[in-house]
């Protein structure tokens, strides 16, 4: 059981980071992801992958926790805008920024797009893991990829040049 | 190239898990058009920040907390599966307890028709066939108009109280039902229902009655008369 929470733990943790944007959440539903896991573990079909069916649990799992916090309503201190980017360009990673872009995305779009990029999972196997068919799933990743990339360059993180690409 | 195909072909690119520098139509295009080259820059930028932004290290006590929460939560659950082996159909539920429901009906309506038969004067009514023949049938009775300007209510409260009609749970089953000239729809199904009383054994006239009466109140007595 060690070996197997290890084996994969990086992994869900990461999604449900990417997915909750709070490390003490992601934290939790990772522990809760993995014991829903292991306690049905006899439904676990043996012919298919096990990483697509344990993401999709946790993937699940971070969908409930956001539906419950979309019901409570948020102290207004955690809804404030975004700071100048010109004040904050250059103290700012790109990294930073991509990861805030991130949380602002869609919930599929984001899903669809840290299972894509992140976790490196196929088309199908995303498709598998959020339950829906390839053509949506590679729908939501060209459409996370089009609004990172549409904040990155009003943010300002896109530099003017004559040069190709 | 068109501009309007550039940001499709990123994607393929992209799709493909390779830089977008290994496409050289992009390049090529990306140097003649200032508006693509932006676009692909932006794109350049959100995979370079992906690769710097780091997702933080899984703390070091995740993995004996999720071994130990599951070793927990197994032994938790081992008397709930048990009892859940108990009921292995539970979707069969239901059905079981309507079944259930129908027979203590029965019998329920069994026992009280036979009390009132081995108490009441219904007995003796039951015996004296010639009587029987004679009298005019409760279905007969329920085709015949109204006299006179009677109520529906006064016509329902003689019947109900004529001593040959209410010789049985059954007939004055049939007679409620039939006294209801303005709906029209019950009388078929009563006498159905009567022919059906009549050919069998008193004991089970009740619940033919009630039968008969479920299927009017929901309009499918006349169905069940034809096939």
């Amino acid at each position: 059981m060690t070996e197997l929470v290890d084996c994969f733990r990086g992994q869900v943790f990461g999604l449900c980071y990417r997915m909750l944007g709070h490390r003490q959440d992601a934290e939790d539903v990772t522990q809760e992801s993995f014991v829903r896991a292991l306690r049905s573990l006899a439904r676990w079909d043996n012919q298919r992958d096990f990483r697509p069916w344990l993401l999709a649990i946790a993937a699940n799992r971070c969908r409930s926790l956001l539906a419950t916090r979309r019901n409570v309503p948020k102290p207004s201190s955690e809804v404030e805008e975004l700071p100048d980017a010109r004040s904050f360009r250059e103290e700012r990673h790109v990294g930073e920024e991509v990861s805030l872009a991130l949380a602002r995305l869609r919930e599929e779009y984001r899903q669809a797009f840290v299972l894509f990029h992140e976790q490196e999972l196929t088309y199908a196997e995303i498709a598998e893991v959020l339950d829906c068919p390839v053509g949506t799933v590679k729908t939501w990743v060209h459409r996370a990829r089009r609004d990172l990339a549409e904040h990155l360059r009003r943010r300002g993180f896109v530099k003017e040049s004559s040069d190709a690409v | 190239m068109r501009c309007d195909e550039f940001e499709s072909r990123l994607n393929e690119v992209l799709d493909e898990r390779r830089p977008l520098s290994s496409a050289p139509d992009i390049e090529e295009h990306a140097r003649r058009c200032g508006q693509c080259r932006e676009v692909a820059r932006s794109y350049e930028a959100m995979t370079a920040g992906l690769h710097y932004d780091t997702v933080p290290t899984v703390p070091e006590g995740l993995t004996a907390r999720i071994v130990n929460e599951a070793m927990r939560s197994g032994r938790e659950a081992r008397p709930a599966e048990r009892h859940v082996a108990v009921l292995r159909y539970p979707r069969r539920l239901p059905a079981a307890a309507l079944l259930a429901a129908v027979l203590l009906l029965a019998v329920t309506l069994t026992w009280i028709d036979h009390r009132r038969g081995s108490d009441g004067p219904r007995g003796k009514a039951e015996t004296d066939s010639v009587a029987q023949a004679d009298r005019p049938r409760p279905a007969q009775v329920l085709n015949q108009k109204p006299p006179g300007a009677g109520s529906a209510i006064d016509e329902q409260v003689d019947r109900a109280t004529a001593p040959h009609e209410t010789d049985s749970f059954a007939s004055q089953n049939l007679l409620n039902l039939g006294s209801l000239p303005a709906a029209g729809w019950a009388q078929p199904g009563a006498e159905w229902a009567q022919e059906m009383a009549d050919g069998l054994q008193p004991v089970t006239r009740p619940t033919v009655g009630a039968i008969n009466g479920f299927l009017n109140l929901w309009g499918i007595g006349d169905e069940g008369r034809r096939s």
